[in-house]
This record gives C-alpha cells, sequence and structure tokens, in this order.
C-alpha cells in the first residue's frame, strides 16, 4: 500500500469544533485558535449558505475535516460515491487535517443497506484489520492524502476482538500510512464504562502504549453521566473534566505539542466559554513547548 | 394579447431596465450566510446523556436560531383535534334531544 | 464469525437491534439503549431541521414520536443525515395525523424543496448572457432558472402557513392562514434561490406558462408564446419581474453555446 506523506504537527495548532450557533462570533470576533473543526457530512451540499460560511471560516482560520459516516470498518467496501463527496469537499477546503473514526456504521448494499447514523463499535481482530485498512487505502488514495483515524467511545464489547483497539489501530496505521486521531475523552469514557477502581490510571496506561509518531491530533471533550443509568455518555456536552486535563498533560510530556482539538457538539456554551477551553489547551502546550 | 408580437429587441429592452436595478446577491456574500444556513444535522457526539436533543436549537427558518412552541401550532391553525371531535360529537348529540 | 443461515450475524444483527429496539445476543442491552436513543434523537433532530414548518405544526415532542415511527418505517440508507428523510410528506399522508390536519403532507413537501433549494449549486446571474439577446434573429431561446427554483401546487394555502411560521415560529399569527384553509383556497407554492438566500412566494395563475418555461415544461420563449393562455401576463412585464428577484438568472440559446 502506499506511503502517504505524514501531517506535520510541528508547529501544534489549537482548535475549536465550528458549530452552527456559533458561526457568527467565528467569522466575527477574534479568537486565539489556529483552527476549526467542521464535520464533513454538514458541508456535502453543492451550494448555498452553510458552505459559505465553511469559505469563510476557512479565510480566517485552518480548517480540519473531520468524517463522520464512511464506517471504515464496515464488512463491505465504503461506496465509491461517498468516498468522493469526501474528496470534493477536501479539494474545495484544503484543510490541514482530515480524519475518520475506527467504527462500523452501515451494512449491506443498494436496497439492503442500512445505516446507522452512529459510530458502532468494531471487533478487533485480523479479519476486520483488513477490510478496514483497505477502506483507509481506498479514501487515502481518493484524498491523495493522510487520513487520521480516532479511537472510539464504546458502549458494547465485541466478543471477536483479538487484540486492543490501541493495537489494531497501530498495525492500521503501520499497513496504510494512516495517522491516529487521539480522543483523550474517548479513553476516558470507556475507562469509566468499563467500571475499573481508577479510571484515570487505566487513562495513562493506554496512552503509555502510543506511538507517538503515529498521532497527528488530539481531541479533548466533556461527556455527561446517564440521568437513568450508570452510563458515562460521550456527548461533548461539558467543559474538559478533571481526569481528561491531567491525561492530556501526561500525553504532552510524553509526545510533545500535538494539534489539539475542543470538541463540544451538545448543551453549546457561548463562543467565548468554548474559545476559554482553547486557551487552556495553548497553556499546558505553552507549558510542555520545552 | 395571443397575437401580439413580442421580438427579441423589445426584450432585450426590457432585460436592460431590470438588470439595471437587479442587485444579484451571490452565496459568496459571507456576511450574509450565518444567518441563514441550517444548523448541521450529523454529528460525531452521542445524544443520548442528559441533555435531551430539544434542548438545543436546531431548527432555523432566515432569522436564526429558535425554540419551536412544544405543543405545536395545527390546533390554532384548524382541522380537529381528537378531543374537539368528540366535544362537536356530543355537542351534536345534546341539540338532538 | 459464525453464520447461521437466515438470521443476521455480525455488524448487520447489531444494527438491526439497534434499529428495532429488539435486544441482540451477546450485547449487554444498556449499551444497546444507548445507540438506539442516540438514533432515535439524530432522526428527530435531522427531520427537525430538514421540516421546519411541520416540526413548528406539530410541536417538537410529536415530531420526534413521529421520526421514531418514520425511520422504523423508512429505515435508513444515506450516509448523511441531511439527505434522510426525503420520503416523510409521502408517508405522512398516510399518517392519521393528515386526516385531522390534511395540509401537513403538502406543508411538508415545501418543507424539502426548501431544504433541497438551500443545499442547490451556487450560480451567479449571468448578465452577458442577456446581452446577446438584442442580436438573436427569433426567439428560439430558453431562460436559465435560479438554483433551487420549483413549483408545488397544492389544494391548501401552503405559502400562507409556512410564510406565518417563518416570520414568528414561536408565535406565529396564523389568521390569514386559517382564513385561506377555511374557504378551501389553495395555493402554488414558487421556491428559488437569491445568492444564498432561499425564496418562497405564490405562484399566480397568469404567471403560470412562464414558469413552466423555467421548469422544463416549454423548451423556448418561441415555444411558450405559442402555447399561451389567454390571461397570461405579458412576457415583458414578467421577465421584468423575474430578473429583478433572480429568478431568471440568465438566458441559453444553441447559437450562444
Amino acid at each position: 500500500m502506499q506511503e502517504p506523506q505524514g501531517q506535520d504537527t510541528r508547529d501544534a495548532g489549537v482548535g475549536v469544533g465550528l458549530r452552527h450557533p456559533h458561526y457568527r462570533d467565528a467569522l466575527e470576533r477574534q479568537a486565539p485558535i489556529q483552527f476549526v473543526e467542521v464535520h464533513a457530512e454538514n458541508f456535502y451540499m453543492d451550494g448555498g449558505p452553510a458552505l459559505s460560511v465553511l469559505h469563510a471560516a476557512r479565510e480566517r482560520f485552518d480548517v480540519s475535516i473531520h468524517a463522520t459516516s464512511l464506517g471504515l470498518g464496515a464488512e463491505t467496501r465504503v461506496p465509491e460515491p461517498e468516498i468522493r463527496r469526501l474528496a470534493r469537499l477536501v479539494e474545495a477546503i484544503d484543510p490541514i487535517l482530515v480524519s475518520d473514526h475506527a467504527c462500523f456504521s452501515w451494512s449491506g448494499q443498494g436496497a439492503a443497506l442500512l445505516h446507522g447514523g452512529d459510530l458502532l463499535p468494531i471487533a478487533h481482530n485480523p479479519r476486520v484489520l483488513e477490510q478496514f485498512s483497505a477502506n483507509v487505502d481506498r479514501v487515502q488514495q481518493a484524498l491523495g492524502r493522510q487520513l487520521l483515524v480516532e479511537n472510539l467511545s464504546a458502549y458494547l464489547s465485541c466478543p471477536d476482538s483479538t487484540m486492543s483497539e490501541l493495537e489494531f489501530l497501530h498495525r492500521m496505521c503501520q499497513r496504510t500510512g494512516a495517522g491516529l486521531l487521539l480522543d483523550v475523552n474517548n479513553v476516558f469514557v470507556n475507562a469509566v464504562n468499563s467500571g475499573g477502581a481508577d479510571p484515570l490510571a487505566d487513562v495513562q496506561g493506554v496512552i503509555a502504549g502510543i506511538d507517538g509518531d503515529l498521532v497527528g491530533e488530539i481531541h479533548l471533550a466533556g461527556s455527561t453521566p446517564q440521568a437513568d443509568g450508570d452510563l458515562l455518555i460521550d456527548d461533548h456536552g461539558a467543559e474538559v473534566p478533571e481526569p481528561v486535563w491531567r491525561a492530556y498533560e501526561h500525553l504532552l510530556a510524553a509526545l510533545g505539542p500535538k494539534p489539539t482539538l475542543i470538541e463540544w457538539d451538545t448543551n453549546l456554551p457561548s463562543w467565548s466559554t468554548l474559545v476559554g477551553q482553547a486557551r487552556l489547551v495553548r497553556q499546558r502546550m505553552g507549558a510542555y513547548r520545552g | 394579447m395571443k397575437n401580439r408580437v413580442v421580438t427579441a429587441a423589445a426584450l432585450a429592452a426590457v432585460v436592460a431596465g431590470a438588470l439595471s436595478v437587479a442587485q444579484p446577491t451571490f452565496a459568496g456574500d459571507k456576511e450574509k450566510c450565518y444567518g441563514i444556513a441550517k444548523a448541521g444535522q450529523n454529528d460525531c457526539a452521542n445524544l443520548a446523556g442528559t441533555h435531551s436533543c430539544a434542548a438545543q436549537s436546531t431548527v432555523d427558518f432566515d432569522i436564526g436560531e429558535y425554540k419551536v412552541v412544544e405543543a405545536g401550532t395545527c390546533e390554532a391553525l384548524g382541522g380537529y383535534s381528537k378531543g374537539e371531535a368528540q366535544k362537536m360529537y356530543d355537542e351534536q348529540q345534546v341539540n338532538k334531544r | 464469525m459464525a453464520r447461521e443461515s437466515g438470521a443476521p450475524t455480525g455488524q448487520r444483527a447489531l444494527l438491526e437491534a439497534i434499529f428495532t429496539g429488539r435486544p441482540a445476543a451477546g450485547h449487554d442491552p444498556r449499551g444497546l439503549a444507548v445507540y438506539r436513543r442516540n438514533l432515535l434523537a439524530s432522526a428527530a433532530r435531522a427531520l427537525s431541521i430538514s421540516y421546519p414548518t411541520v416540526t413548528c405544526l406539530l410541536g417538537r415532542d410529536r415530531l420526534g414520536r413521529l421520526a421514531g415511527d418514520f425511520l422504523q418505517s423508512a429505515g435508513r440508507s444515506v450516509f448523511d443525515w441531511g439527505l434522510w428523510g426525503e420520503g416523510f410528506p409521502v408517508w405522512l399522508e398516510e399518517h392519521s395525523l393528515c386526516r385531522q390536519y390534511p395540509y401537513l403532507a403538502d406543508s411538508a413537501r415545501l418543507d424539502w424543496l426548501m431544504h433541497c433549494a438551500q443545499r442547490a449549486a451556487d450560480a451567479r446571474p449571468d448578465h452577458a448572457s442577456f446581452a446577446n439577446m438584442e442580436g438573436l434573429a427569433s426567439l428560439d431561446f430558453s431562460l436559465v432558472a435560479a438554483p433551487g427554483c420549483f413549483v408545488l401546487e397544492s389544494g391548501f394555502p401552503v405559502v400562507a402557513i409556512h410564510e406565518a411560521h417563518r416570520q414568528d415560529p414561536a408565535r406565529p399569527d396564523l389568521g390569514v392562514a386559517a382564513a385561506m384553509l377555511e374557504a378551501g383556497r389553495g395555493q402554488a407554492a414558487l421556491v428559488w434561490r437569491q445568492g444564498p438566500r432561499t425564496c418562497l412566494r405564490e405562484a399566480r395563475d397568469e404567471e403560470r406558462i412562464w414558469l413552466q418555461l423555467l421548469n422544463g415544461g416549454a423548451a423556448t420563449v418561441a415555444e411558450a408564446l405559442r402555447r399561451l393562455p389567454a390571461d397570461s401576463m405579458p412576457l415583458e412585464q414578467w421577465l421584468d419581474q423575474a430578473i429583478r428577484e433572480q429568478l431568471v438568472i440568465g438566458l441559453s440559446h444553441s447559437s450562444l453555446t
């Protein structure tokens, strides 16, 4: 498989997710951020005002394109038109980063295609690794650039797994030349939901095993405990919690600065609160820049 | 009217007049777009947390963000709810006696 | 992975469990519930954005429940939530709600047209193409319609209903729309994009032939003139207005291309 060019992380920027209620603020106010990240599918339209907003944002900031629907871990090949939609957007926006998730989302073909509109867990074993890598390779060929793949927050485990998610992702990156989008919050949510006595220690255990050269971006976000259950839900609906900051500092010490994004999607705060979270990232990065 | 002759030259004069006052707006007028763009419908956050999706402003017309009336406006606009239909039926029964 | 004949396995089984809410062997029901709730919430959000008028008419709670029922019936075969729900108006038409509120399905059709118009490809008005008109010997040219241009004929006052909610979604003034409903008045809705802005107005009977020209019902201006109904607006008058409101953005002629 072809070895795409790695994404340059020496000048690590700080970014925030750009969501609809913040369009005006993002385009009119000053913010100490280098990039904004958007969900690819929200800009798959042929034209119109939403796409214009993204082009306007591109004039102020670097843009990262975060796809949510390819379902790279599907049992069959990702349909060509879906890859082309992403490629068209990437071509138009010239983003600094392009990513999707270590998940599956859909099954079947033609009339039998069923897309769950979600990031669903995959088994981590050699057979899925084969399929996943083939899909990543096709996407990278179509984009002509590297794809980052994000680790998942998952509420179900797959009994067919024979290796950890991290090992799966490392092997996939080696085969395809893809990079890692390390979502620290997802590691934390999984650690809490698996019921370990010390989730932060579990997170740090995962981080210790990461090949830093593969990491092209880091995601930080908040989560919310279920009102009627005992799971922690990865709703990107709160400030980054203290254990995730601790883990992030640990990461900075181990890997050095990487482009880092604050993701906030539900229960959205004001733009200044969101940017305030980015400022906290910048402070921590500064402390570890050597 | 049907037999009135329309010529390209006459139309050209009309077009020239219309173009002189038409102020084209393009999708490239960025400052106008954030107020009218619809919200994104795709996400990578799980919406099943404590915040119901209803708490988010996700619907908008040209004016941007707003909260929809929970009950809906159908009843006010017309048509009959089951309750209303039952009431009308009951009144008719009373009137028949 | 073990494959039994007939029953779906692996990823398919998980997807179907999430869509149906039925338990799946080997999967924690708590985890399944998290994914199912996200699916239903995403479906409700998607429809509320694609169908804002219907959302106002029904209220968010009812729309949310309908979204779940529609998802169950229609499934989901697109990757983008923004493209999901095209079949909602037809499905709604068969729903018992439409017996109480028969204008719901056409209101939904109009919402979807507006949704699609907002997503349509940008097109700049091509003033240069008009300049060539003077040199044309015949009227064998056609008019180029704005992006998203479409006419929806309805037996209900769909434009009035839509406009009332668009002006004040929280407290719409429904007087005009209710009176028209009461009187059994229908409306033809004309949708198009003016630059980034999606426009809506009532299409008048006397401009019908010209709108057909825009929507491909007549090939050329000359052909439309041959079929001109007696009560039509004169072309000069209509074209003047259509260019001003950017409903017509250019002229195309085989000799110009």
